[in-house]
Protein backbone atom coordinates (compact mmCIF):
# COMPACT_ATOMS: atom_id res chain seq x y z
CA UNK A 1 0.00 0.00 0.00
CA UNK A 2 1.28 3.52 -0.82
CA UNK A 3 0.21 6.74 -0.88
CA UNK A 4 0.82 7.48 -4.75
CA UNK A 5 -1.25 4.28 -5.33
CA UNK A 6 -4.18 5.75 -4.32
CA UNK A 7 -4.65 7.50 -7.19
CA UNK A 8 -4.05 5.51 -10.38
CA UNK A 9 -3.35 8.64 -13.28
CA UNK A 10 -0.49 9.52 -14.68
CA UNK A 11 2.12 11.30 -12.46
CA UNK A 12 1.58 14.96 -12.37
CA UNK A 13 4.38 17.21 -12.50
CA UNK A 14 4.93 19.53 -9.65
CA UNK A 15 3.76 22.76 -9.68
CA UNK A 16 5.56 25.10 -6.81
CA UNK A 17 3.51 27.26 -6.12
CA UNK A 18 1.16 24.68 -5.29
CA UNK A 19 3.37 22.64 -3.63
CA UNK A 20 3.95 25.54 -1.35
CA UNK A 21 0.35 26.16 -1.25
CA UNK A 22 -0.19 22.83 0.00
CA UNK A 23 2.64 22.89 2.75
CA UNK A 24 1.21 26.85 4.47
CA UNK A 25 -2.48 25.04 4.70
CA UNK A 26 -0.75 22.12 6.36
CA UNK A 27 1.43 24.15 8.59
CA UNK A 28 -0.56 23.59 11.74
CA UNK A 29 -1.32 20.20 11.21
CA UNK A 30 2.19 19.63 10.99
CA UNK A 31 2.85 21.73 13.90
CA UNK A 32 0.01 19.86 16.01
CA UNK A 33 1.56 16.38 15.17
CA UNK A 34 4.86 17.06 15.61
CA UNK A 35 4.31 18.32 19.37
CA UNK A 36 2.30 14.77 19.99
CA UNK A 37 5.16 13.14 18.66
CA UNK A 38 7.74 14.53 20.90
CA UNK A 39 5.71 16.99 23.66
CA UNK A 40 8.40 20.01 23.62
CA UNK A 41 6.82 22.98 21.42
CA UNK A 42 10.34 24.57 20.13
CA UNK A 43 11.60 21.04 19.02
CA UNK A 44 8.33 20.31 17.55
CA UNK A 45 8.53 23.55 16.00
CA UNK A 46 11.75 22.54 14.51
CA UNK A 47 10.84 19.19 13.95
CA UNK A 48 7.90 20.95 11.31
CA UNK A 49 10.21 23.53 9.45
CA UNK A 50 12.79 20.55 8.97
CA UNK A 51 10.18 18.10 7.67
CA UNK A 52 9.09 21.01 5.24
CA UNK A 53 12.44 21.34 4.47
CA UNK A 54 13.51 18.17 3.60
CA UNK A 55 9.56 18.22 1.76
CA UNK A 56 10.61 20.71 -1.00
CA UNK A 57 13.79 19.11 -1.71
CA UNK A 58 12.06 16.00 -2.47
CA UNK A 59 9.21 18.04 -4.20
CA UNK A 60 10.23 16.32 -7.31
CA UNK A 61 9.37 12.58 -6.24
CA UNK A 62 5.79 13.65 -5.06
CA UNK A 63 2.60 13.37 -7.18
CA UNK A 64 0.09 16.23 -7.13
CA UNK A 65 -3.01 14.85 -6.57
CA UNK A 66 -1.94 12.31 -4.07
CA UNK A 67 -2.07 12.22 -0.21
CA UNK A 68 0.03 15.38 0.36
CA UNK A 69 -0.99 15.44 4.09
CA UNK A 70 -0.19 11.35 4.29
CA UNK A 71 3.15 12.16 2.70
CA UNK A 72 4.30 15.14 4.76
CA UNK A 73 3.37 13.28 8.27
CA UNK A 74 5.44 10.27 6.96
CA UNK A 75 8.75 13.10 6.28
CA UNK A 76 7.58 14.58 9.65
CA UNK A 77 7.54 10.58 11.42
CA UNK A 78 11.10 9.73 9.86
CA UNK A 79 12.89 12.51 11.22
CA UNK A 80 11.57 12.33 14.59
CA UNK A 81 11.91 8.28 14.65
CA UNK A 82 15.13 8.09 13.28
CA UNK A 83 17.17 11.22 14.81
CA UNK A 84 15.01 13.52 17.51
CA UNK A 85 13.83 10.48 19.51
CA UNK A 86 17.56 9.15 19.38
CA UNK A 87 18.02 12.61 20.93
CA UNK A 88 19.23 12.49 25.13
CA UNK A 89 17.27 15.36 25.39
CA UNK A 90 13.49 13.68 24.75
CA UNK A 91 12.64 12.18 28.69
CA UNK A 92 9.31 12.02 29.80
CA UNK A 93 7.25 14.46 30.83
CA UNK A 94 9.06 17.57 32.58
CA UNK A 95 7.17 19.93 35.00
CA UNK A 96 9.19 22.42 33.60
CA UNK A 97 8.21 21.82 29.94
CA UNK A 98 4.86 21.81 31.03
CA UNK A 99 4.63 24.63 32.58
CA UNK A 100 5.54 26.26 29.15
CA UNK A 101 3.01 24.06 27.19
CA UNK A 102 -0.29 24.63 29.41
CA UNK A 103 0.45 28.81 29.85
CA UNK A 104 -3.53 28.89 29.71
CA UNK A 105 -4.44 27.56 32.87
CA UNK A 106 -6.21 24.52 33.52
CA UNK A 107 -9.65 24.16 31.35
CA UNK A 108 -12.76 22.09 33.16
CA UNK A 109 -13.78 19.61 30.41
CA UNK A 110 -16.82 17.19 31.70
CA UNK A 111 -14.80 16.50 34.63
CA UNK A 112 -11.70 15.85 32.90
CA UNK A 113 -8.60 18.15 32.98
CA UNK A 114 -7.12 19.29 30.15
CA UNK A 115 -3.86 19.35 31.55
CA UNK A 116 -4.23 15.69 33.26
CA UNK A 117 -4.95 14.64 29.66
CA UNK A 118 -1.81 16.46 28.47
CA UNK A 119 0.61 14.93 31.63
CA UNK A 120 -1.17 11.39 30.86
CA UNK A 121 -0.79 12.06 26.87
CA UNK A 122 3.26 12.23 27.06
CA UNK A 123 3.35 9.27 29.29
CA UNK A 124 1.96 7.23 26.17
CA UNK A 125 4.58 5.23 23.87
CA UNK A 126 4.63 7.46 21.20
CA UNK A 127 3.61 4.97 18.49
CA UNK A 128 0.38 4.75 20.74
CA UNK A 129 0.21 8.81 21.15
CA UNK A 130 0.74 9.34 17.64
CA UNK A 131 -1.65 7.29 16.41
CA UNK A 132 -4.24 8.20 19.10
CA UNK A 133 -3.63 11.87 18.39
CA UNK A 134 -4.00 11.31 14.03
CA UNK A 135 -7.16 9.98 14.42
CA UNK A 136 -8.89 11.32 17.71
CA UNK A 137 -8.01 14.60 17.27
CA UNK A 138 -6.77 15.85 13.61
CA UNK A 139 -9.19 13.28 12.44
CA UNK A 140 -7.18 10.82 9.98
CA UNK A 141 -8.44 8.27 8.74
CA UNK A 142 -7.62 4.28 9.94
CA UNK A 143 -6.84 4.16 6.02
CA UNK A 144 -4.33 7.31 6.22
CA UNK A 145 -2.54 6.43 9.64
CA UNK A 146 -1.65 3.00 8.19
CA UNK A 147 0.03 5.02 5.32
CA UNK A 148 1.80 7.05 7.90
CA UNK A 149 3.10 4.69 10.35
CA UNK A 150 3.59 2.28 7.33
CA UNK A 151 1.36 -0.37 9.18
CA UNK A 152 -1.50 -2.68 8.90
CA UNK A 153 -5.04 -0.96 9.31
CA UNK A 154 -5.51 -3.53 12.06
CA UNK A 155 -2.10 -2.33 14.07
CA UNK A 156 -3.24 1.12 13.98
CA UNK A 157 -6.94 0.45 15.32
CA UNK A 158 -5.14 -1.91 18.14
CA UNK A 159 -2.49 0.93 19.12
CA UNK A 160 -5.41 3.59 19.19
CA UNK A 161 -7.85 1.56 21.00
CA UNK A 162 -4.75 0.57 23.85
CA UNK A 163 -3.87 4.21 23.68
CA UNK A 164 -7.04 5.17 24.85
CA UNK A 165 -7.39 2.20 27.26
CA UNK A 166 -4.48 3.54 28.93
CA UNK A 167 -5.27 6.78 29.23
CA UNK A 168 -8.33 6.17 31.10
CA UNK A 169 -6.48 4.14 33.39
CA UNK A 170 -3.61 7.06 33.43
CA UNK A 171 -6.52 8.99 33.96
CA UNK A 172 -7.53 6.65 37.48
CA UNK A 173 -4.21 7.41 38.79
CA UNK A 174 -3.43 4.11 37.96
CA UNK A 175 0.06 3.19 35.98
CA UNK A 176 0.09 1.65 32.81
CA UNK A 177 2.97 -1.18 31.40
CA UNK A 178 4.61 0.07 27.89
CA UNK A 179 7.03 -2.71 27.87
CA UNK A 180 5.61 -4.29 24.68
CA UNK A 181 4.56 -0.76 23.42
CA UNK A 182 8.87 -0.19 23.72
CA UNK A 183 9.13 -2.95 21.16
CA UNK A 184 6.66 -1.61 18.86
CA UNK A 185 8.22 1.51 18.78
CA UNK A 186 11.29 -0.56 18.12
CA UNK A 187 10.04 -2.15 14.57
CA UNK A 188 8.39 1.33 13.91
CA UNK A 189 9.94 1.64 10.52
CA UNK A 190 8.69 3.87 7.47
CA UNK A 191 7.62 2.27 4.57
CA UNK A 192 9.77 2.03 1.48
CA UNK A 193 9.52 4.29 -1.23
CA UNK A 194 8.11 7.65 -1.24
CA UNK A 195 11.61 8.96 -1.95
CA UNK A 196 13.07 9.33 1.55
CA UNK A 197 15.97 8.02 -0.03
CA UNK A 198 16.44 11.60 -1.15
CA UNK A 199 15.41 12.85 2.40
CA UNK A 200 17.71 10.84 4.44
CA UNK B 1 -62.94 15.23 15.23
CA UNK B 2 -63.67 11.88 14.25
CA UNK B 3 -62.51 8.12 14.39
CA UNK B 4 -60.95 8.34 10.67
CA UNK B 5 -59.13 11.81 11.77
CA UNK B 6 -57.63 9.43 14.71
CA UNK B 7 -56.62 7.09 12.01
CA UNK B 8 -54.70 9.73 10.12
CA UNK B 9 -52.78 11.55 13.07
CA UNK B 10 -51.64 7.67 13.87
CA UNK B 11 -50.15 6.57 10.76
CA UNK B 12 -48.52 10.01 10.30
CA UNK B 13 -47.09 9.35 13.81
CA UNK B 14 -45.41 6.13 13.11
CA UNK B 15 -42.91 7.18 11.07
CA UNK B 16 -41.46 9.48 13.00
CA UNK B 17 -41.21 7.34 15.69
CA UNK B 18 -38.63 5.05 13.18
CA UNK B 19 -36.59 7.61 11.88
CA UNK B 20 -35.76 8.82 15.51
CA UNK B 21 -31.77 8.60 15.77
CA UNK B 22 -30.11 7.35 18.88
CA UNK B 23 -28.29 9.95 20.90
CA UNK B 24 -24.93 10.11 20.42
CA UNK B 25 -22.74 9.20 23.52
CA UNK B 26 -20.57 12.04 24.31
CA UNK B 27 -16.78 11.25 24.72
CA UNK B 28 -15.02 13.54 27.11
CA UNK B 29 -11.51 12.31 25.65
CA UNK B 30 -12.28 12.61 22.84
CA UNK B 31 -13.14 16.02 23.24
CA UNK B 32 -10.17 16.81 25.20
CA UNK B 33 -7.64 15.14 22.59
CA UNK B 34 -9.15 17.62 19.98
CA UNK B 35 -9.12 21.01 22.56
CA UNK B 36 -5.18 19.63 23.32
CA UNK B 37 -4.87 19.66 19.03
CA UNK B 38 -6.81 22.67 18.62
CA UNK B 39 -4.95 24.61 21.01
CA UNK B 40 -1.92 24.02 18.76
CA UNK B 41 -3.66 24.80 15.39
CA UNK B 42 -5.19 27.93 16.64
CA UNK B 43 -2.06 29.51 17.49
CA UNK B 44 -0.38 32.06 15.21
CA UNK B 45 1.87 30.58 12.99
CA UNK B 46 5.11 31.70 14.42
CA UNK B 47 7.37 33.65 12.00
CA UNK B 48 10.19 31.27 11.61
CA UNK B 49 7.75 29.04 8.94
CA UNK B 50 7.30 32.18 6.76
CA UNK B 51 11.12 32.92 6.62
CA UNK B 52 11.45 29.47 5.93
CA UNK B 53 9.48 29.05 3.26
CA UNK B 54 10.92 32.77 1.54
CA UNK B 55 14.50 30.65 1.84
CA UNK B 56 13.09 27.79 -0.19
CA UNK B 57 13.02 30.53 -3.09
CA UNK B 58 15.66 32.17 -2.28
CA UNK B 59 17.82 29.04 -3.03
CA UNK B 60 16.07 28.57 -6.08
CA UNK B 61 17.05 31.40 -7.45
CA UNK B 62 20.80 31.54 -6.57
CA UNK B 63 20.80 27.64 -8.06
Amino acid sequence: MSVAATVETDPVAVDDGEFKSQMVALIPSLRAFARSLCGNPDMADDLAQEAMARAWKARGSFTMGTNFRAWMFMILRNIFYTTIRKNSRMTSWDPEIAERVLVEPATQHVGIELNDVQKALDKLPPVQREMLMLVAAEGVSYEEAAMIAGCAIGTVKSRVARARAALVLLLEGQEIDNAGEDQDARKAQLPAGFGFAELS
Amino acid sequence: MTDRSKDVQLSVALPSKRLRVPAVAFDPIAAALQQIHSKVTDEKIPDDFMRLLDQFDAKDDSQ
